[in-house]
């Protein structure tokens, strides 16, 4: 028998089960509004909001135990459904050799493409926090992982329903009247404890990232129903049982990177397709500046043409990502959205930047047009303009975040 | 002796110098870089903290902290995740790249914010990793069949004692930000001393000086620090590795786009 010094024996003991890795992690936001214009319902034209992000990690067993906790709240000295929090993980995850088990709340996306997301459907959206849809509340959920020869399968099962959140009265981005969200229907006289499943198959094929996914249970994108109630129109949100069928792929040719994703969608009343895709392709050092440009073009396709819940059936994305490769990471976005048949556009520009390890700085301008409008003091859920009740939300957001 | 036997003796005496010089320059530097990666081989896997400076033309500095693990494969290219620790706003963003031998190398970008998985078309090796200095393609894996290769003489290292072989080396790709590079190798370890970029022009562009070699397992030599300099931007980039462990048993299931998100 060797002769194993006591020492290596340690080294060993080390290396197998690092020192524990519990860490916090947290964020504190502060952020001003300014629009051009009070809303179509008097809404103010300033805004002060305040936010607070904490993060909770730890790992076990050799980091084969993990635990997550990210919480987030928020405060708006205008739109009191705008003041809220979230859990948006809270959840043990145990890694096997080719297996993953979560249990808790916990946020996936299944999403490729840049603008739009029609295939991402497990969480629901917090409209509130972003007009444009980008951030997503926890949802419970039992996640089973298994990485497979050929691909990793996902398979879910969601417990409980979140509601998705509106603007309050004095909120901005909203429909004229708001929606009443605590009115909310549901298809399944489960109502929200409804137990939706979900499963996702994604591999690799021709060097490309393919995924196909189902989901049955209620749709996170509720109806808006108009209804009199007490005499006064009400928009009331109605969640249907939907099933969710979607493709998605992700593929490199050269420089350029394409995206797609096709869905099918079953509803109690008919059945819809919704397609995106398009490119994001960068020129490294343009013409030799020293900078980064990005550019991205997508198409949204929609069949449901005059649906009001759907804003883009026929419409173009177009963007363009500027990097100054600077060493606080500044960066520029401008966007385009554009409906050639109804003229309505949606111009964006965002920008970031970093002063020193710990503080980010972003500012993020839109403006809403729409040629068609016909009434634009007025706009209202009646006009058949979907993008007309943002005609007053023209907006230019200052951002400061630290991390602590 | 007889002619014979004295025929004999020069015959030996000359023929390695004679198959030397039969040697094509680019047989050589293959020779080189042939060795070298042979040198490097059977580590399996490794971890490291990597500590990356960027300096601006101006002085101003930024400093950026990552993980990398690392999973060697012999067959195909080598697998690396990088993990982003500071700055704080990005903190869990994960790079996760398959290297390849002749074809271009796949690229996967996890962001944490929206817990996105996002293919990255590593075609755009030319660009920068993170703001800093070095392309995406002077971090991934050297592999041997991504250069062709022309020994040039031989000279005293820069930086190392002894004396280094000098190879020209070209990208195969031609996605790559470079005509050519120019490498300095020491003779005892094959250990890379300094490189040199030249752009699409053909001018020098940029200089890696690796420094402060320590040698892991009794074998494998790696340096504490690599300091790259841009020439024509007076900007700079040093990477201090601390910690660097091997064998560490990692599973290719952690280099999967699935396990990017933690």
């Amino acid at each position: 028998m060797k002769f194993i010094p006591a020492a290596m024996l340690l080294t060993l003991t080390v290396v197998v089960t690092p020192a524990a890795r519990a860490q916090w992690n947290q964020a504190l936001g502060a952020e001003t509004w300014f629009f051009s214009q009070t809303g179509s319902d008097g809404q103010t034209t300033r805004g002060f909001s305040a936010s607070y992000a904490p993060e909770f990690r730890d790992e076990w067993n050799g980091g084969d135990d993990r635990f997550t906790f990210e919480g987030f709240a928020r405060y708006d000295s205008v739109d009191s459904s705008r003041t809220h929090g979230d859990i948006r993980s809270l959840y043990w995850h145990r890694l096997g050799l080719n297996w993953d088990l979560r249990l808790g709340m916990d946020r996936v996306f299944w999403g490729v493409t840049e603008f739009d997301n029609p295939a991402d459907v497990v969480n629901q959206t917090d409209l509130v926090e972003s007009p444009d849809g980008d951030e997503r509340l926890g949802q419970p959920m039992v996640r089973f992982t298994y990485l497979g020869e050929y691909g990793t399968w996902d398979l879910l099962a969601l417990p409980g329903f979140r509601e998705r959140t509106f603007a309050d009265k004095d909120g901005r981005f909203r429909s004229t009247p708001a929606v009443s969200e605590d009115k909310a229907q549901y298809e399944s006289g489960a109502g929200q404890h409804r137990l939706d499943a979900a499963v996702r198959f994604r591999f690799m094929w021709q060097q490309s990232d393919w995924a196909l996914l189902h989901f049955s249970g209620t749709s996170r994108d509720p109806v808006l129903n108009a209804e009199l109630q007490n005499g006064e129109l009400a928009l009331i949100p109605h969640y249907e049982v939907i099933d969710h069928t979607a493709a998605t792929m992700q593929s490199v040719h050269g420089s350029w990177l394409w995206k797609f994703e096709l869905v099918s969608r079953s509803g109690p009343i008919r059945r819809h397709t919704q397609a995106t895709g398009g490119f994001e392709v960068t020129s490294y050092n343009w013409l030799q500046s020293g900078l980064d440009v990005g550019w991205i073009a997508e198409y949204l396709f929609d069949d449901r043409k005059n649906n009001l819940e759907v804003p883009f059936e026929r419409d173009w994305f177009w963007g363009a990502r500027l990097q100054l490769n600077d060493i606080q990471s500044s960066e520029l976005l401008f966007g385009l959205v554009w409906d050639p048949a109804k003229a309505e556009r949606i111009y964006s520009l965002e920008a970031s930047t970093r002063i020193g390890n710990a503080v980010s700085l972003d500012l993020e301008a839109r403006a809403f047009s729409d040629d068609d409008a016909v009434d634009r003091g007025n706009p209202s859920i009646s006009t058949g303009n979907k993008l007309g009740f943002l005609q007053r939300d023209d907006y230019l957001r200052a951002r400061i975040r630290w991390y602590f | 002796m007889t002619a014979a036997a004295r025929f004999l003796i020069a015959t030996i005496a000359v023929f390695p110098l004679a198959l030397a010089q039969a040697q094509t320059p680019q047989d050589r530097g293959l020779e080189i870089a042939n060795e070298a990666d042979r040198r490097d081989t059977g580590w399996e896997d490794s971890h490291a903290m990597v500590t990356m400076t960027l300096r601006d033309d101006a002085g101003r500095e930024a400093v950026r902290q990552l993980e990398i693990e690392t999973l060697e494969s012999t067959e195909e290219g080598d697998k690396s995740l990088t993990r982003f620790e500071t700055p704080r706003d990005i903190r869990g963003t994960a790079l996760l790249t398959y290297t390849y031998k002749t074809q271009p190398d796949d690229q996967w970008l996890y962001l944490p914010a929206l817990k996105r998985v996002k293919r990255i078309a590593a075609q755009n090796q030319a660009g920068p990793f993170m703001g800093s200095e070095f392309a995406f393609e002077d971090m991934s894996s050297q592999e041997v069949e991504k250069f062709t290769y022309l020994s040039r003489d031989d000279e005293p290292c820069p930086t190392l004692a002894g004396a280094c072989y000098v190879v020209q080396r070209t990208p195969t790709s031609e996605y790559s930000g470079y005509s050519h590079q120019i490498v300095w190798i020491d003779q005892q370890h094959y250990r890379t001393d300094r490189v040199e970029y030249y752009d699409r022009k053909q001018s020098l562009l940029k200089t890696l000086q690796n420094k402060d070699f320590k040698q892991y397992l009794d074998r494998y030599w790696r340096p504490s620090q690599s300091l790259m300099t841009n020439h024509q931007t007076g900007k700079s980039t040093s990477l201090v590795s601390e910690d660097i462990q091997f064998r560490n048993g990692l599973s290719a299931n952690s280099f999967t786009p699935t396990r990017l998100g933690r």
